[in-house]
């Protein structure tokens, strides 16, 4: 059941408003059912490696918990500790990147002649495991550390990890965070529900109509047999727009439905292609993800604290991971090798850049802050071309043919793909001119006026959008 | 008292305040509609923008406007649609009669039956080049449109023309029209201005919903438009009178013009038989015609094609029987009676031949 499917906008109001009516533990019963119900409508057999991995999240935690309390070893804590990591971990290695490696030993061993025989298992990936097994994680891992307490209840643990609108792809949600909203009563204030709207109306305009327009743009340029510099160019650029759209579009719309029944979800997004570094960038792209990262694996691996060849390493381990975590194929450990490479050269590089960003103080600061923000966004583009690429040999043929980057430029195709992005563009210049991201609740902007805006996204979603198309970070 | 009125005042300055924005929410929209129409089909931002837009009516008819455009539909200067017909360089023309099927609904633009089977034809044809000219006009009646038949016969003359009759067309109708323009019709430019962006819901509504839920919403507005009606439960005699004569007249017509008339029974998605996969069809089917029950449109295809091979035999003209080679093939057609491109295509395949050999036979008479 996809958010943008009449399916769900049919469940959406039924489910509404019977947790209007019914009372808190009510409401978290009727949720439970609800999310399960949201999530075997793609296929009931997924319910089961999910409620498999909580149970054992849940016990694993009680158990440190109750370790913690009686004063025992951080030995004995681990125990539990790497039950829920093997059984987290193996399960997501199991049915994520099963074949993937099973694929590439066999293309390994073909290199040296030796053609093994592959194990004929077709795995089903079950949707969202990527982002529920990271979330149930951060639970017992932030038990053990003493961060939060183990809940009680597991049908309270079962709803936080199975709530509906963030399961299958996120934000990845704190435990700290999320469980303590399920197991206090809420209630949704007024503002909540014009946010949530407005986060739903904006989610689905960027989905429905500027991600879904521009797929079939980006498809036919990687699905070509060659491109020029100029449609690889393109290509880029509209596909930067289309898994941003997309993604931080499915996040507005899971923020937005959470706030409709009192939940608040973490940001996801922070206007990424205003990043004026690497480490910028990850500060503003998933940074639910990236956070997690730094937190339960590169603060893991030791972090800064071993000096700076051992801070690259960790850097670099982290960004692979974190491309693996994407997707079980090559170029998405690629993508994260560059990422890697670009935070570590922004870190080699940063005594240098210091004295130019004090010296382009006052009046250059302007343009300063502009050939920053362009440099990381083409940088961010040529990443993005790695992540969408299907093959090494598409990825250095496209970079080849970006050494001549108006080469057949298809100005038609680049206008259609500046008419679906310059609405963002401008919401997001005033978003960030005015630091304020909501941007229908800008003070100056009339009742009126929001009611025209409303009304024009309205109809960009409903008449112009192209026909709905999965969440591209469904994948994941 | 003062708090009473105070509260009151609140409340009405709410109630106004709410029902403005739902006038800017209604303006706006139908304001981006008609930009919308406007920027992708060059539509009037004032005005209805409809089918009427195509076809206008005249004391002798429905004819199409030159160079009428709505949506992706574009007339030519004839007001046909299809191509710009061709100064005469020995082409043989052949003219396609008829309604909305050879008019082209759901085809893409050029897939038309007709110019599929001008493909066909000049494929199939080494020596002689052919023109095929589109004289379909949605609703139009086989009888209502035979002095359109003879004005197009007199200005271009063909050698053939194909008549593809939708008897549907004649539910309710008592009285042959053998070249009587119909009266019903309302003028164009009549009507009250409509709001563009409610046809715009209503079409987006019947992509995205359903076919059962659709099929639901059809059954309610058809009870509610024939509450205390008696429904047919098959066509009237004189109906069918009506439009086996008119048939003839159509023929006559052809003949008077020095057209060989070739004859086609009307092709359905449902044969002779509707299965039960096909409720939702007939009901969208009866929408036009909710005086007759559904299973009245099987029985009516089924006699209205007996009268069309009748026809064709008394009258010694060469019958295609589209209804059996193509009727029932659920794959070919996009609603319960129009084509997609690939019924079209068989549609243009199923005629070749026929319409190859008549033309010859026309020129060497």
């Amino acid at each position: 059941m996809l958010f943008n499917s009449l399916e769900f906008l049919i469940f959406l109001p039924v489910v509404l408003t019977f947790y209007y009516l019914l009372p808190h533990r009510g409401q978290n019963a009727f949720l439970v059912v609800a999310s399960c119900f949201f999530y075997a409508s793609w296929d009931w057999r997924f319910l089961f490696p999910l409620l498999f991995s909580t149970t054992i999240d849940y016990y694993c935690a009680a158990r440190i918990e109750a370790l913690i309390q009686r004063g025992a070893s951080t030995q004995a804590r681990k125990k539990y500790l790497y039950l829920s990591l093997i059984t987290n971990l193996g399960l997501l290695g199991f049915f994520k990147y099963f074949n993937f490696f099973v694929d590439s030993f066999h293309s390994l061993f073909l290199l040296f002649g030796l053609d093994l025989p592959v194990p004929a298992l077709r795995v089903i990936l079950p949707i969202g495991i990527s982002f529920y097994t990271f979330q149930a994680l951060s639970y017992t891992i932030d038990v053990y550390r003493g961060k939060q307490h183990a809940t009680r209840s597991f049908w309270d643990f079962f709803l936080a990890v199975l709530f509906f609108p963030h399961l299958v792809a996120g934000p990845i949600q704190r435990a700290a965070n999320l469980i303590s909203q399920v197991v206090t009563p809420r209630k949704t204030t007024r503002t909540q529900v014009v946010d949530g709207l407005h986060l739903i109306l904006w989610g689905f305009f960027k989905k429905v109509y500027i991600a879904d327009g521009l797929a079939p743009i980006v498809n036919q340029i990687f699905n070509a047999p060659s491109a020029t510099g100029g449609e690889t160019l393109v290509a880029a650029l509209a596909f930067a727009f289309q898994i941003y759209c997309d993604f931080s579009g499915y996040t507005d719309i899971a923020r937005g439905v959470a706030k409709l029944m009192g939940f608040e979800f973490v940001l996801n997004f922070n206007l990424p292609y205003f990043a004026t570094s690497p480490s910028d960038f990850w500060q503003r792209w998933h940074i639910s993800l990236s956070s997690w990262l730094r937190d339960y694996l590169y603060i893991s691996l030791g972090g800064n604290r071993g000096g700076s060849a051992k801070t690259y390493r960790n850097l670099m381990l982290t960004m692979v991971l974190g491309g693996l975590w994407h997707g079980a194929a090559w170029n998405f450990v690629a993508w994260g090798f560059y990422h890697g490479c670009l935070l570590v050269a922004h870190r080699l590089a940063a005594p240098a850049l210091e004295p130019v960003t004090r010296a382009a103080a006052g009046s250059w600061r302007g343009p300063w802050l502009v050939a920053r923000i362009a440099a990381m966004f083409l940088l961010t583009c040529y990443g993005w071309l790695l992540f969408r690429a299907t093959s090494f040999q598409q990825i250095a043929d496209m970079t080849a043919a970006l050494s001549h980057p108006f080469n057949g430029l298809p100005t038609g195709i680049l206008a259609e793909v500046i008419v679906l992005i310059s609405p963002l563009i401008v919401v997001q210049l005033v978003q960030y001119n005015t630091e304020r991201l909501e941007f229908t609740r800008q003070p100056w902007l009339r009742p009126t006026a929001r009611c025209v805006l409303y009304s024009l996204m309205t109809y960009c979603v409903v008449f112009l959008g192209a026909p709905p198309q999965a969440f591209v970070y469904f994948q994941f | 008292m003062a708090n009473t009125d105070i509260t009151h005042s609140t409340r009405v300055r709410k109630i106004a305040s709410a029902a403005w924005l739902l006038c800017v929410a209604v303006l706006t929209l139908e304001f981006a509609a008609r930009i919308d129409d406007w920027v992708h089909f060059d539509a009037p931002l004032i005005g209805n923008y409809d089918f009427d837009q195509l076809f206008r009516v005249t004391d002798r008819g429905i004819r199409g406007v030159p160079n009428g455009r709505y949506l992706r539909w574009h007339l030519n200067a004839d007001g046909l649609n299809g191509p710009e017909i061709r100064p005469n360089a020995g082409q043989t023309r052949v003219i396609v009669y008829g309604a909305s099927e050879p008019f082209g609904i759901y085809e893409d633009v050029g897939k038309e039956f007709p110019r599929a089977l001008e493909s066909e034809l000049n494929a199939q044809s080494t020596s002689v080049r052919y023109e095929v000219v589109n004289a379909g006009v949605p609703g139009m009646r086989v009888g209502s449109g035979i002095n359109y038949l003879s004005e197009l016969s007199d200005r271009l003359h063909p050698k053939v023309v194909v008549i593809y009759p939708t008897p549907t067309h004649y539910i309710g109708v008592t009285l042959p029209y053998c070249g009587r323009p119909p009266r019903t019709v309302m003028p164009a430019g009549s009507r009250v201005p409509e709001l563009r962006v409610a046809g715009k819901f209503k079409d987006q509504m019947k992509r995205v919903l359903p076919v059962t839920a659709m099929t639901w919403l059809r059954k309610v507005s058809i009870a509610w438009q024939t509450r205390g009606e008696d429904l047919l439960t098959q066509i009237a005699p004189a109906s069918l009178d009506a439009f086996e004569f008119d048939l003839r007249c159509a023929v006559t017509a052809a003949r008077d013009s020095n057209l060989v008339p070739i004859l086609v029974t009307h092709a359905n998605r449902f044969g002779d038989s509707g299965g039960d996969q096909d409720a939702g069809w007939l009901t969208g089917w009866r929408q036009q015609y909710p005086e007759m029950r559904e299973e009245g449109f099987i029985d009516l295809e089924r006699r209205a094609n007996a009268a069309i091979r009748k026809i064709a035999t008394r009258e010694k003209v060469l019958l295609v029987d589209a209804a059996v080679a193509l009727g029932g093939r659920t794959e070919w057609f996009a609603d319960h009676a129009h084509f997609n491109n690939e019924g079209a295509a068989r549609m243009a395949a199923l005629l070749a031949q026929p319409v190859l050999a008549t033309a010859t036979n026309a020129r060497t008479q």
